[in-house]
C-alpha cells in the first residue's frame, strides 16, 4: 500500500457513503466474528450464561442470536 | 431443517457452493453435494468402501461432472466482489481484512471466516446462514436435503450427518450424482447398508 492510496482512502472516508461503508463491513466483521467465536466457545462446553457474561451481553440476547444457527452435536464425536 | 445439520454436513453444504463456484455450474446439483462429502478425505463418504473399490474419489468424480456436463458458463460468483468492497472499506478505517482472516484461520482454519450478508432478507436459515448472492439449490439437490431429514427422523436421529445426506441421495436416485455413481458400477444398497452402519457404530 503506497502513502498516496493511503491518504486517498484517509480524504475519501469524510464522505458520508465511504464512512457508512465501512460500518458495514466493520458490521460483517463482527457478525462473522462473533459467531465464530461463540461457536468455538459452545463446542468447549461454555453455557450459555458464560458466554453472555464474557461478551456482556444478556443470557437471552446471545442464545436468541445463535442457538439456532449452531451446528447439532453428533453424538458419535462424544 | 439446516439447525439439525452436524458441522460435517454443513460442511457438505458449504463445499457444494463452493464446488459450484469452482466449475462455474448453477444451480448447485446433488453432484456438487457429493464432490463436497468426497473431498472431505477423512469422512464417512470418501472413506466409504462401496466408493472406494470401484475408484470412486473426489478427484475422478470431479473429471466425471467435467466430461458430463462440461464446465459451466455461470457468471463468475458476485461474492468475491463484495467481499473485496469489504476489503476496501475496511482498508479505508485502517483494518487489514486479510490480516484478520489469516489470524482466525491460523487458529480455526482454512475458510473458517464468514462475513455473513443479511440483504436481501431471504426466508429461513439459508438465507441467514449463509447469506444472499450464493448459488441456488436445484430442486432435486433440495429434495436429496428433504430426504436427509426424513433418514434422520426414521433412524431417530436427531442430528442430520453426512451419511444422511447420501442416504437421502440413494432413496432419491434420480440426480446426476446417483447416475455417475451407478455407472461407475458401485453397489448403492452396500452403500447405504454403510452409511447405516457407520451411523449406527459410534452411536449412543
Amino acid at each position: 500500500m503506497t502513502e498516496a492510496t493511503d491518504l486517498a482512502a484517509a480524504a475519501g472516508s469524510a464522505d458520508p457513503r465511504v464512512g457508512l461503508r465501512a460500518v458495514v463491513a466493520l458490521r460483517r466483521l463482527l457478525e462473522g466474528l462473533e459467531h465464530l467465536q461463540v461457536a468455538n466457545a459452545r463446542r468447549k462446553g461454555w453455557s450459555w450464561q458464560e458466554i453472555a457474561d464474557a461478551l456482556e451481553v444478556t443470557r437471552q440476547g446471545v442464545h436468541k442470536k445463535h442457538a439456532n444457527r449452531m451446528p447439532m452435536h453428533d453424538p458419535r464425536e462424544d | 431443517m439446516l439447525e439439525r445439520f452436524t458441522q460435517a454436513a454443513r460442511d457438505a453444504v458449504i463445499g457444494a457452493q463452493e464446488a459450484a463456484r469452482d466449475l462455474r455450474q448453477s444451480p448447485i446439483g446433488t453432484e456438487h453435494v457429493l464432490l463436497a462429502m468426497l473431498s472431505a478425505t477423512d469422512g464417512p463418504i470418501a472413506t466409504a468402501a462401496a466408493l472406494r473399490e470401484k475408484e470412486v474419489d473426489a478427484r475422478s468424480f470431479r473429471a466425471e461432472i467435467l466430461r458430463r456436463v462440461g464446465p459451466g458458463t455461470a457468471p463468475a460468483d458476485p461474492l468475491p466482489d463484495a467481499d473485496a468492497e469489504d476489503k476496501a472499506a475496511l482498508k479505508s478505517i485502517g483494518i487489514d481484512l486479510d490480516a484478520v482472516r489469516r489470524a482466525i484461520e491460523d487458529t480455526f482454519g482454512p475458510g473458517s471466516l464468514h462475513l455473513p450478508r443479511e440483504t436481501p432478507r431471504r426466508k429461513g436459515l439459508f438465507g441467514r446462514f449463509y447469506g444472499s448472492g450464493h448459488i441456488p439449490f436445484s430442486p432435486r439437490a433440495k429434495k436429496v436435503l428433504e430426504l436427509a431429514l426424513r433418514e434422520a427422523i426414521r433412524l431417530k436421529h436427531r442430528f442430520i450427518a453426512p451419511e444422511h445426506l447420501m442416504l437421502g441421495m440413494i432413496r432419491d436416485d434420480g440426480g446426476l450424482a446417483m447416475q455417475i455413481l451407478a455407472e461407475r458400477g458401485v453397489d448403492l444398497t452396500e452403500l447405504g447398508a454403510e452409511m447405516a452402519r457407520s451411523l449406527k457404530s459410534q452411536a449412543a
